[in-house]
């Protein structure tokens, strides 16, 4: 019980990072020649960037997206600068704002379950 | 601190500079028809310079295993004249009209600064809602285990 509050509470954690680079995303909508990030799981960044050749099953692969997910890497996701603009898209920016506000609220809404099992596991 | 109660800052830094921004676009339209300044110049439009403020490594503390630099936030770095050279405007009664009867005004249009205008004001909004959207997040991570 203890170990799902704490993966809760890692990925409530991953939530409110990615909330903060998407914010400063927004604050820089208008800053010249700034690139947009965003925060992806790091098992899905690595497997994408090398794509690991597997002859034998013995062999090491990439570690699979949907392992613990606890790792995040900031990534920029606007490659190319806008002329005189910054590579941020509003639109999408508060569209992934409100996904992962939905997000937060929806673990944070699991965890308060958590604690209200564990209560009455103890209060009986 | 936490990254949540971080943003908020970041969110304000925007909502700064954007009224740094609306500042200077109010001066620039109520100067479209100066003709001295206490220069002795023309008046010529000014435009705020933003920057990305920070963009070092975080701090451990900031997220789990976060790779890669995130700035902190956007600032005004300047406040900058427009170089194009002002407009002349036919007015022989002016008492700065040169021989010809011209004098130097003008170096912006009100329909450019009017764009420039809602331009700031959508990015304050969207600075305000990001701004609300962590607000509710920290609520919603304060009510853990206060339920039933």
């Amino acid at each position: 019980m203890l170990e799902e509050l704490q993966t809760l509470g890692h990925a409530l954690a991953v939530a409110a990072f990615r909330h903060r680079v998407l914010a400063n995303d927004l604050a820089n909508s208008a800053t010249p020649g700034f690139r947009a990030q965003d925060v992806v799981p790091f098992g899905e960044a690595l497997a994408s960037a090398l794509p690991l050749l597997q002859a034998d099953p013995r062999h090491v692969g990439a570690p699979s997206p949907d392992g613990d997910g606890l790792g995040v890497l900031v990534v920029t996701t606007s490659l190319l600068d806008s002329p005189g603009g910054s590579g941020v898209d509003p639109d999408a920016t508060m569209a992934a704002i409100a996904e992962n506000a939905l997000q937060y609220r929806a673990l944070a809404g699991a965890a308060s379950l958590e604690v209200a099992i564990a209560r009455r596991a103890i209060t009986g | 601190m936490d990254p949540l109660v971080h943003s908020l800052a970041v969110s304000a830094s925007g909502l700064t500079a954007e009224r740094l921004r609306l500042a200077v676009i109010s001066n620039n339209i109520a100067n479209l028809d100066t003709d001295v300044t206490p220069s002795g110049q023309p008046f010529r439009r000014q435009a705020v310079v933003l920057a990305e403020r920070g963009g070092g490594l975080l701090p451990v503390s900031a997220g789990p295993a976060a790779v890669g630099a995130v700035g902190d936030g956007v600032e005004v770095v300047a406040v900058v004249e427009d170089p194009a050279p002002p407009g002349r405007v036919y007015d022989p009664a002016n008492p700065l009209a040169d021989a010809q009867g011209y004098v130097a005004r003008g170096s912006s249009s009100p329909v450019l600064e009017l764009v420039d205008l809602l331009d700031a004001a959508r990015h304050y909004e969207a600075n305000v809602t990001a701004m609300q959207t962590a607000k509710t997040m920290v609520e919603s991570a304060i009510r853990i285990g206060s339920g039933g």
